[in-house]
């Protein structure tokens, strides 16, 4: 147990020397740290962004269920229950005549001929009519399908969906395309990362071979030799890691409010703050796994003890 | 002490660096290996060191097979057996003591017992003004003294010397032959490995001469003249 607390120590400090006297690789591989943790953090928010473009054209798209004359508000409001009920809707609102009769007069303000339509009219002409807000654009083929075959078809004039289709197919197909390019940008990133980290920290334990080849001519065993240099891939990547958070926290506080005028709900400073501890883990999770592990394979396949 | 049984040694693609070379250095012998340069000298010195395995045959160490061991083995026998070299293999940029400290670190030694045992070496081959100076500001001959040093730290019971005069001064080189053959006669078993005539004339000892990877003569103290 003692020599193994003396090797840590000895390992310890030996990193650390490493990464004092080692002054040109320690500035190369905290470099590529934080350049590899800036692009994670960019995946994060491309990630992020993509998710919010989707919820915000999600919310842009609405489904109306317009009945026919003679169909009670009993009805309309049992259907609405059902509705609501629904895997994935969020909300069944119920327009009563009178509001639509409101919101209409409301937006024709701007156009007197249709205002003063409106003005002369003596009944109101509008009905009630439901609308409906999903989860996703998928379930609205889904509602549709489902009101089709009720019992409730007959009461169904007609369903704004076939009216909107044409949107919300090229939405659904919009999002989940930015799915795909988005899910192939963060895997290309990953990959860019562990090609970049792997290939510094080969380059940097090259440049130390020789103090490897004497230790190995001295008889110092795999940890004591390997540990140093596990040590100093585990330090560089922790101080290059808070280099970068820091750079990463002064662009947030920057371009607050900058984002939301793009999308309205896109807000990278609330999202990392709301997930700090969680996306830190994440970073620092891969960037330490993935530099010990690099460390681990370089030593053993090519400096061979 | 150390038998090379029916050693060849073939380097990829097909380099023959030593054929079928036996013979036998007892404990507490000064042997000098002697060739022109790729004559298989260093090739010898490595295959005793277990640093590359012969292509065939066998090699003992006290009766004990080192052709095939395990990696804590081969470690075990590299504080038995040391090397110095042409070129040191000093960390340069370490001070001499941060240099002799490194096998007593191996060994898991403690600060105290480490700054002592260092003091020690360093007194007996007159290197104690040099511990705080850095290796790479050391003249050869301090930096052969350093290294051997270094490996005087594990009581060895074997010092392979591969050419460790070759880049030193006649007077460094002197020197450091004083220190080996006093070595010597302390019990240390020495290979050398060199072709500098001087040094053979000099050293009234046993001379393996290898030529082209091939044993040609094994001579005993006083019975040759090579050059």
């Amino acid at each position: 147990m003692r020599s193994f607390f003396y090797l840590l120590k000895r390992s310890f400090s030996n990193s650390l020397n490493i990464f004092l006297e080692e002054g040109s690789l320690t500035f190369i591989n905290l470099f590529t740290i934080i350049l590899v943790s800036l692009t994670l953090w960019g995946a994060i928010y491309i990630f992020y962004f993509s998710e919010s473009l989707k919820i915000y054209l999600q919310n842009r798209l609405d489904f109306s269920i317009y009945f026919k004359e003679g169909t009670s508000r009993e009805e309309i409001e049992k259907i609405q229950k059902i509705l609501y009920n629904f895997p994935g809707v969020k909300e069944v609102d119920l327009i009563t005549q009178e509001m639509a009769f409101e919101k209409l007069k409301k937006e024709s303000k701007t156009n007197p001929i249709i205002e003063r339509a409106l003005t002369e009219l003596k009944s109101n002409p509008l009905v009630d009519y439901l609308i409906v807000k999903a989860e996703n654009s998928e379930i609205y083929p889904k509602i549709s399908d489902y009101l089709l075959k009720s019992p409730y078809s007959g009461k169904i004039d007609y369903l704004s969906y076939f009216e909107n289709r044409k949107i919300i197919e090229r939405a659904i197909s919009f999002t989940n395309n930015l799915k795909i390019i988005v899910l192939s940008i963060v895997i290309l990133v990953i990959l860019f990362s562990f090609f970049i980290t792997f290939n510094t920290l080969y380059i940097s334990f090259y440049s130390l071979k020789e103090e490897i080849e004497i230790l190995q001519l001295l008889g110092a065993s795999n940890s004591f030799i390997r540990l140093p240099f596990i040590f100093y891939s585990f330090l560089f990547s922790v101080i290059g890691y808070i280099f970068s958070l820091g750079l990463v926290v002064l662009f947030l506080e920057k371009t607050k409010s900058f984002w939301p005028l793009i999308i309205p709900n896109f807000s990278p400073y609330h999202f990392t703050l709301e997930n700090f501890f969680y996306l830190n883990f994440l970073i620092l999770g891969f960037i330490i796994l993935t530099n010990t592990l690099s460390s681990f394979f370089i030593l053993q396949k090519y400096f061979k003890l | 002490m150390i038998v090379l049984k029916n050693v060849t040694k073939v380097f990829p693609p097909n380099v023959v660096a030593l054929e079928n070379i036996s013979f036998e250095i007892k404990s507490g012998e000064f042997v000098l290996i002697i060739g022109r340069s790729g004559a298989g000298k260093s090739t010898v010195l490595r295959l005793i060191n277990k640093e590359i395995d012969p292509t065939k045959g066998e090699i003992f160490y006290k009766n004990f097979k080192i052709t095939k061991i395990s990696s804590k083995k081969k470690r075990e026998l590299r504080r038995k057996i040391i090397t110095i070299f042409q070129d040191f293999k000093l960390l340069n940029k370490k001070t001499v003591f941060e240099n002799l400290s490194l096998p007593l670190e191996i060994l898991g030694k403690s600060r105290k017992e480490i700054e002592k045992e260092v003091l020690n070496v360093a007194q007996r081959l007159k290197i104690e003004n040099k511990l705080n100076q850095k290796a790479e500001t050391l003249s050869g001959g301090e930096k052969q003294k350093v290294c051997l040093a270094r490996g005087l730290l594990y009581n060895p019971e074997v010092i392979l010397a591969d050419e460790p005069t070759g880049n030193l001064d006649p007077l460094s080189t002197h020197e450091i032959l004083e220190i080996l053959k006093s070595l010597n006669k302390e019990g240390i078993t020495i290979v050398f490995a060199t072709h500098n005539k001087e040094i053979v004339n000099s050293l009234k000892t046993r001379v393996i001469i290898l030529d082209n990877g091939h044993l040609v003569r094994d001579e005993n103290p006083g019975s040759y003249s090579i050059f």
